[in-house]
């Protein structure tokens, strides 16, 4: 099923907040992640996941690093903070709260129905 | 191995981005995912060119992503806003100090470079910020200028020797660096959003206000230099005060102002909160800093400076034997260690000196340390308006290595702890006038913590033809210390040129022999100079300090030929 744009928006950085928290990973990692953990429900434009990482390690909550492949080209790994890990727990609940808000209106609508 | 075909994309995707090495690191990371889809692309079977052509399909819109990065990498972030202010205004506290290190302004140079690094940051964020950078540079550049050209830079103390020009180029520079700087941290209001302008409070009004605050700090300084201990300092700091209040509340707006337009997760009002927190610990920072200085004011501090000559110091084998050939006993000139064996000169008028500031007490001060040590110290002291009163030549003679020959300073602190009277035998001026020497008790006993004295201050007789000032050392056996005295008073005659006042000083000696007399101890020595124990002080700043008596009452104490037996 494809989520809408304007659905995903403000949980982007949610999601990539909670995959970065199992483990360090680079860019095309992080996508491949959502990918298998929402069962391909979540395919973000992958160009659109740059300016959250950037965005997100401007307000450290996460920090990079850059390390070297057998290629001899560098990769880009992202890892999670203590800050980010404190804004991940925050925006969770408040995600919980809003999505359980959410689900209480939809389901007096559908008994209405 | 690059690839042609992305490079269209990449180029495109990152040319909003300013800084250099953020784009070219963007790219590469851009160009490392393409890659990664790519591979992945050709394991379902893509051929080469077909799977490079999803995988940019797959990044989306570029021009959205070339928008996004662009933005996110011109706006100000809060961490990196919190560290900009928090060095420019800290680099605005610092070039305030007027009364700095070694009067070398360091404070003033730091504070100049925290403007700087704090206006490079802001450079970094947006490339148009670039008055600022420009006029925190020229102010940095000065101030180190200013060191290294021995001129003390417009924020701190002047010295004698510094031109009034330098200090009206210094203002024009505050002036000129200060309206960029503003300017500068004004172009922040664009930046904010792109295509979005805010607004922030004045500016303008921060600005001034900062120029007002540098020349009323200025002003305060000369002032406290012309008049000391009259409280001008704390006034210019009073009035400079509410100013600085209003830089912070300005600079501080601005910060919201741009934080409330950015991505963040705060809410304004938690700006509002650490901002109000911030200003009112600010402010009561400064007012404890000002009580605290107002309480200094009221009781004078010790003024106190020491100096000496290493710079000119004379081989140690050579000053050894010079020594020996002037009568300092053997005995204790071989036993000095290298590092104690100084030759000093007079100091005045000799400008060529070197000066170290510090806490006469603990300088002059000859460690305990069981060696003898020879030193020469030169103190200017200040009356209560400022002038010098007094200046003593301090020769410090350490003896302590041998208990039964008890070291000089043993015998000082052999002296009662309690406090001696100031009619005491053991200190004293004799003046000559009209061939009739009269003896004049000290105006006031100069003790250390533990009540020992080391001087004393003394009328000025006007009309005296010559002065004598001593002070019994009691205790010390004459074999010692008269011939090292006599070597000292005859190198190092009293000399002062700069305080005609003083020129009929010419004996202020010392000795002890127990149990003989003043005139007998003075018989011995006859060299024109002065030996004491002495620090400089602002007189009148201790409270343990006799009162000075309005009048001393001269007395004739020698006959003529009593003082003939002294003198010749």
């Amino acid at each position: 099923m494809k989520i809408s744009k304007e659905l995903s928006k403000g949980s982007n950085a949610l999601l990539v907040l909670s995959v970065l928290r199992k483990r360090e990973l680079y860019g095309y990692q992080i996508i491949r992640e959502l990918e298998l953990q929402s069962e391909e429900v979540f395919r973000m434009s992958e160009g659109t996941l740059y300016p959250i990482l950037h965005a997100l390690e401007k307000e450290k909550f996460l920090e990079s690093y850059w390390e070297e492949k057998e290629s001899g080209r560098r990769r880009r790994y992202y890892r999670i903070t203590d800050k980010g890990v404190l804004e991940l727990e925050e925006r969770t609940k408040e995600w919980k709260s809003y999505s359980s808000a959410v689900e209480k209106v939809l389901q007096i609508g559908l008994a209405g129905v | 191995m690059d690839n042609s075909r992305w490079d269209k994309f990449l180029d495109e995707a990152v040319d909003g981005i300013r800084d250099k090495v953020t784009r070219a690191e963007v790219r590469e990371e851009l160009f490392d995912h393409l890659e990664d889809r790519k591979e992945r692309f050709k394991m379902f079977g893509d051929s080469d060119e077909e799977a490079e052509k999803k995988s940019v399909e797959a990044m989306g819109d570029c021009s959205s992503l070339k928008h996004k990065l662009g933005a996110l990498h011109t706006r100000c972030y809060v961490s990196e806003l919190d560290g900009v202010f928090l060095k420019i205004f800290t680099g605005f506290l610092f070039t305030f100090f007027k009364f700095d290190f070694f009067g070398l302004g360091i404070m003033s140079i730091v504070g100049s470079i925290l403007i700087f690094a704090g206006c490079y940051q802001l450079r970094n964020i947006n490339s148009t910020l670039k008055k600022a950078w420009w006029a925190s540079l020229v102010s940095a550049v000065y101030s180190c200028f200013m060191i290294i050209g021995k001129a003390i830079p417009f924020f701190t103390q002047l010295s004698d020797n510094e031109s009034f020009a330098v200090v009206l180029v210094g203002i024009a520079v505050t002036a000129i660096s200060t309206v960029l700087l503003f300017a500068g941290i004004k172009t922040l209001e664009n930046c904010a959003l792109v295509g979005k302008k805010i607004t922030t409070p004045s500016l303008t009004g921060a600005g001034v206000a900062y120029v007002l605050a540098q020349i009323i700090g200025i002003y305060a300084a000369l002032l406290e230099m012309d008049e000391p201990n009259e409280g001008y300092g704390t006034i210019g700091a009073f009035i400079i005060l509410p100013l600085f209040i209003y830089i912070l509340y300005v600079l501080w707006g601005v910060r919201k102002a741009i934080v409330s337009t950015e991505y963040r997760t705060e809410s304004v009002s938690e700006f509002d909160k650490k901002g109000y927190g911030i200003l009112s610990g600010f402010a009561v920072l400064l007012v404890a800093a000002l009580i605290f200085s107002c309480l200094t004011v009221a009781k004078p501090r010790v003024k106190s400076e020491v100096y000496v000559s290493p710079e000119r110091t004379a081989e140690v084998e050579e000053i050894r034997k010079e020594l020996i050939e002037n009568g300092f006993p053997e005995n204790v000139a071989n036993i000095l260690p290298d590092e104690e064996i100084k030759k000093c000169y007079p100091l005045y008028p000799d400008s060529e000196i070197f000066a170290t500031t510090g806490n006469t007490q603990s300088n002059s001060e000859s460690p305990y340390d069981g060696k003898p040590r020879i030193d020469i110290v030169a103190v200017p002291i200040y009356t209560e308006d400022g002038e010098h009163r007094d200046i003593r030549l301090i020769y410090t003679f350490e003896y302590l290595n041998s208990e039964d020959m008890r070291g000089y300073r043993d015998s000082i602190l052999a002296m009662p702890s309690t406090a001696p009277a100031r009619n005491s035998d053991s200190y004293g001026v004799f003046y000559k006038k009209d061939n009739v020497l009269y003896r004049e008790e000290p105006l006031r006993l100069y003790r250390n913590d533990i009540g020992i004295v080391y001087g004393f201050e003394f009328r000025t007789v006007e009309d005296a033809d010559e002065m004598y000032g001593y002070i019994a050392l009691n205790g010390i056996p004459t074999e010692h210390f008269t011939p090292i005295m006599t070597y000292c008073l005859e190198r190092y005659p009293l000399n002062y040129p700069y305080y005609s006042a003083y020129d009929k000083l010419k004996v202020v000696s010392a000795g002890t022999v127990g149990g003989e007399s003043n005139p007998q101890i003075l018989s011995k020595i006859s060299c024109d100079c002065f030996q004491t124990w002495l620090h400089c002080y602002y007189p009148y700043a201790g409270t343990d300090d006799e009162e000075v008596p309005e009048e001393t009452t001269d007395e004739e104490v020698f006959t003529q030929d009593e003082m003939n037996e002294v003198f010749n």
